[in-house]
C-alpha cells in the first residue's frame, strides 16, 4: 500500500473506477466520457475484465429464464410491500437487522 | 449503449401481472418501473457485489437488498446515472455489512500474510480477506473508504463526492487505514 506525498497511489493508474465502468455498461455516460473510458478499457486487462464480469452477470441474471426480470421485480415489490410500514432503512447505513448472513 | 434483453418480458405485462394491487393502488410500488431499473442496472450491481463478496449467492442477496433499500426511500426512482450511483453506493454498504459479519464469524489472521505477499494491485480473494480485516477495525466511514479505494479503485475525489465528505478527509482516512494495515501486517507476521 504505497502512500506518498499528498496523494495515494490510485487503483490502476489511469483506470476508471468500478462505478465508471458500471455507468459505461449501463449506457449512462455521455458520449465523450463513454468514448474515453471505452478506449481505455479495450486494451486494459483490469477494465476489460470488469466489463466482462458485468456481461457475465447480465447473462447469468437474464440469459436463461425469460421471466427472470419480471420475477425479480415481483420479489422486490413484495419486499417493498412487506416493509411498507416499517421504519425506513437508510440506504447508506452499514448495519441493519434485516440483512443477516 | 443499449443492452436490451430479448428474454425480458414487456414491462406492461409485468405490471399487469402484479399480485399486490393494494400496494400499487397506494402508488407506492410500480412494478414496471422496478423491472426497468432492474433490467438496466442489476448486472452492474450484481457484478459489483460478487466482486466484493466472492459469492454468487451472497451477491444476489446483496443486490436485491440494495434495490429494496433504495426503493423504500424513493419509490419513484427513475433510471439515470444518479439512480445507478445510488444503487451502487447502497450495494457497497450492504456488502460491507456482509463482509463485517463474515469477519466476525471467521477471523483469519493468516490471510494477512497472504496479503502481505501481494502487491498493491492485488485483486480478488486476497483483497476481500484483507478488507475484511480492516472492516473489523474501522468505523462505517472508514470501511466504505477502504472498499471504495482498495477494492473498487475509486479515486479520492470520487470517494469524497460519493460519501459527501471532503477529499482531505478521504486522504486523512486513507492515511489512518495505511497505518492500520501496517499494524495488521505486523500482527499477522508474529
Amino acid at each position: 500500500m504505497d502512500v506518498g506525498g499528498d496523494g495515494f497511489e490510485e487503483h490502476g493508474p489511469g483506470c476508471p473506477s468500478g462505478l465508471d465502468l458500471a455507468l459505461l455498461a449501463a449506457g449512462e455516460l455521455d458520449q465523450a466520457r463513454s468514448s474515453a473510458i471505452g478506449a481505455h478499457a479495450a486494451p486494459c486487462r483490469r477494465c476489460a475484465e470488469r466489463l466482462r464480469e458485468i456481461e457475465e452477470a447480465r447473462a447469468e441474471l437474464f440469459g436463461k429464464d425469460p421471466g427472470a426480470i419480471a420475477a425479480a421485480a415481483r420479489f422486490i415489490a413484495a419486499e417493498l410491500d412487506e416493509r411498507a410500514d416499517d421504519p425506513p432503512i437508510d440506504p447508506d447505513a452499514h448495519f441493519g437487522d434485516r440483512f443477516d448472513h | 449503449m443499449s443492452h436490451a434483453n430479448d428474454n425480458s418480458l414487456p414491462l406492461d405485462a409485468v405490471a399487469s401481472a402484479e399480485p399486490w394491487s393494494g400496494t400499487a393502488a397506494r402508488g407506492s410500488v410500480d412494478a414496471a418501473g422496478i423491472a426497468q431499473l432492474y433490467e438496466k442496472y442489476a448486472p452492474a450491481i450484481y457484478a459489483h457485489c460478487r466482486r466484493l463478496l466472492g459469492s454468487s449467492a451472497a451477491a444476489r442477496d446483496a443486490m436485491q437488498e440494495a434495490f429494496v433499500r433504495v426503493l423504500l426511500r424513493n419509490r419513484d426512482l427513475a433510471p439515470g446515472d444518479e439512480a445507478l450511483r445510488y444503487l451502487y453506493r447502497t450495494a457497497t454498504n450492504v456488502s460491507i455489512n456482509v463482509l463485517r459479519q463474515r469477519a466476525v464469524r471467521d477471523r483469519a489472521i493468516p490471510e494477512i500474510a497472504a496479503r502481505a505477499s501481494k502487491t498493491e494491485t492485488a485483486e480478488g480473494h486476497a483483497d476481500r480477506q484483507f478488507v475484511r480485516m480492516l472492516l473489523d477495525r474501522v468505523d462505517a466511514t472508514g470501511g466504505s473508504i477502504a472498499v471504495m479505494h482498495f477494492v473498487d479503485g475509486m479515486t479520492q475525489v470520487e470517494i469524497a463526492a460519493t460519501l459527501g465528505i471532503t477529499r482531505r478527509t478521504v486522504f486523512n482516512r486513507l492515511k489512518q487505514l495505511e497505518r492500520l494495515a501496517k499494524a495488521l501486517l505486523e500482527e499477522g507476521g508474529t
